[in-house]
């Protein structure tokens, strides 16, 4: 279940413009679908990077070898991925740009990019 | 949700989203440039730039002097200029305090303490703009003279003495190279350094510095230390050649300044410059556009072939055992080679222009000869010529970054140290990450580095006209120096259109 940042009262500072939407709803209108695989830390994905267009419906399904912990950079969402089961990041796509998806690690160091979120106008 | 469940994962989201935010400001970045729009982009620079060539052999205007207009003559302007200054140097001083104090005893997440924007941000981005735009911020607010200046006031007023420096002597070898090796010090920090945003870390590297600037104010003079010295001084200095206000605070031996000119109107004063000071503008120009070469996917590239090559990797290895991460060693021998690169490209576009103009000169007639250039006198002056494009290229990647991470500040205002204050009420206002149209972000980039690469060129020629004297001299010389503008306008153009993946 995608965990939704905002939602805390104490951590406001960074508001969403996108809303999280429940994964398993069917949407009445055309939804783009993007199953990625991650593998050693990165997404299988040209150039690491997923294309959507701005304004649509996105529904990002991930799957993982081992437990990862994404976050979305500018939705600011975030899922974690318990293999087998794939998990969601469901949103509109709101906001145009180049967004990271990065591995949310305890350590915090180094944070290389898992994908990039595209949205293009 | 029960209260107390409710509580429970409210902390635990907290903890993740609080660890989550203390990346640093990849939050969002600018679309690449399209294709078609950053070839059309250096295809049109090439143009501009011949027919401005063409036009260039019947315009004499450019070697005059540009126009100035001294703004202290405005009664206006002459009464509020002084008490304007103080209030801006006070404001900031604070600033420069409180961000300090929110560093060391703030809360250790990147995003919810005030230095850390206040630096990467607000400082070095957003000064840099003013002073490329509007004029010398910087040399009016500048906190650590601020600091010091009334510090030994108070000091020596206890000592009974007027004196506020030991005035020892600047040797003059030195020059401006300590702001040099100061300065690359800084964009290493800037770009490599790993704790570059953890709060007390950048505290401390702070306070370091301004111990260190204290120290050669203390030594040399707060004046000498600022010219020679002081790496962002220097730095703000050469950005503020390019805007229209020629701003300088009062000093000993030296008034208050406030001249208004055309854009790039300061780029020829005080030609030529020291050598020193061409390393120092070369240095700035490679480390702006090496900030953005290093989240291209061509230095990842860089990074696969320095591990698969045997002889680097062993070097890496070793470097490894002393604890030095393998990807920082690369991208410091990276950062390295990008100003050798840039003195190596414009030492030998200077010596190409010399060598063009003499070849000129000795067809003309003898009375209308001049005498030889050298190397050093040409590097001097068209340096600064340079700057008009760095400016238009830091403006285009930096302008997204200043307007998305730059709205922090307005909660940040409300709780600098990240204790949960709420002092103006504006603690939950939202950041609008969506507040640049992707197509105005891409062709105002796009205008702004051929706007640019046009002052340059513009600047260029008035510099040749200037040192070569005749028009033909100064036409045929300025080929070298136009293809190294081409060059560059087409490279910072090539970087924009880079996805970012660093």
């Amino acid at each position: 279940m995608p965990a939704f940042a905002a939602d805390n009262p104490a951590d406001k500072r960074l508001n969403v413009i996108a809303q999280a939407t429940p994964s398993t709803a069917s949407a009445p209108t055309a939804t783009t679908l993007r199953a990625v695989s991650i593998h050693d830390g990165k997404a299988e994905v040209a150039n690491q990077t997923i294309v959507v267009a701005q304004g649509a419906q996105v529904e990002l399904q991930w799957r993982s070898e081992r437990p990862i912990a994404l976050h979305l950079h500018g939705y600011d969402i975030e899922t974690k991925v318990t293999p087998p089961a794939t998990a969601v990041m469901a949103f509109t796509a709101r906001l145009a740009g180049r967004f990271p998806v990065t591995e949310h690690r305890q350590d915090g160091r180094h944070h290389r990019a898992v994908a990039y979120l595209e949205v293009r106008p | 949700m029960t209260g107390v469940r409710a509580g429970a994962l409210g902390m635990a989201l907290a903890v993740a989203a609080s660890g989550v935010q203390a990346h640093g400001f990849g939050q969002r970045f600018d679309l690449p440039l399209p294709l078609w729009l950053w070839i059309g982009g250096a295809a049109a620079t090439i143009v501009i730039t011949f027919v401005l060539v063409a036009l260039f052999a019947r315009e004499t205007a450019l070697a005059r002097r540009p126009w100035q207009f001294d703004l202290l003559a405005v009664d206006a302007v002459r009464i509020a200029a002084h008490p304007f200054a103080v209030a801006l140097r006070i404001a900031t001083a604070l600033l420069f305090v409180l961000a300090l104090a929110a560093g060391f005893f703030g809360t250790q997440d990147a995003y919810a303490n005030l230095i850390v924007v206040a630096v990467w941000v607000i400082w070095w981005v957003g000064v840099a703009f003013v002073c490329a735009l509007v004029g010398d911020l910087w040399d009016v607010v500048d906190p650590l003279r601020a600091i010091y200046l009334a510090g030994a006031r108070v000091i020596g007023r206890a000592m009974d003495t007027n004196r506020v420096s030991l005035k020892r002597a600047h040797p003059v070898r030195w020059s401006a190279w300590p702001g040099v090796l100061l300065f690359f010090a800084f964009a290493w920090a800037e770009l490599i350094w790993p704790s570059k945003d953890v709060p007390r870390a950048l505290a401390g590297a702070v306070l370091g510095y301004a111990v260190l600037a204290w120290l050669g104010m203390f030594m040399f003079g707060v004046e000498t230390w600022r010219r020679h010295g002081d790496a962002f001084a220097i730095a703000f200095r050469v950005l503020a050649r390019f805007a229209p206000l020629d701003l300088r605070s009062a000093s000993p031996g030296s008034p208050h300044r406030i001249v208004l000119r055309p854009y790039g109107g300061g780029l020829l004063d005080g030609a030529p410059v020291a050598w020193s000071l061409v390393v120092f503008v070369l240095l700035m120009l490679a480390t702006v556009t090496f900030d953005g070469f290093h989240q291209t996917p061509a230095m990842q590239q860089i990074e696969t072939a320095a591990q698969t090559s045997r002889a680097v990797a062993v070097v890496l290895y070793d470097l490894s055992q002393w604890g030095i991460d393998e990807t920082m060693a690369v991208h410091s021998a990276t950062l390295l080679a990008f100003p050798l690169a840039f003195v190596a490209a414009f030492a030998a576009t200077c010596a190409a222009t010399v060598a063009l103009a003499a070849r000129a000169d000795r067809l003309q007639p003898a009375s209308a000869r001049i005498d030889a250039v050298g190397l050093r006198e040409a590097a001097g002056w068209f340096v600064m010529t340079l700057v008009p494009i760095a400016v238009a290229y830091h403006l285009a990647h930096y302008a997204s970054l200043l307007l998305t991470a730059g709205q922090f500040i307005v909660p940040l205002a409300s709780d600098p140290f990240g204790f949960g204050w709420d002092l103006f009420g504006t603690r939950s206002r939202a950041v609008d990450l969506g507040v640049i149209d992707p197509y105005v972000a891409w062709y105002g980039s796009v205008a702004l580095i051929v706007f640019g690469h046009v002052v340059a060129v513009l600047a260029a020629h008035a510099a040749a006209l200037r040192l070569f004297g005749s028009r033909r001299s100064a036409l045929v010389s300025q080929l070298p120096m136009t293809a190294l503008m081409v060059a560059y306008t087409t490279l910072s153009l090539w970087i924009l259109a880079q996805p970012i993946v660093g």
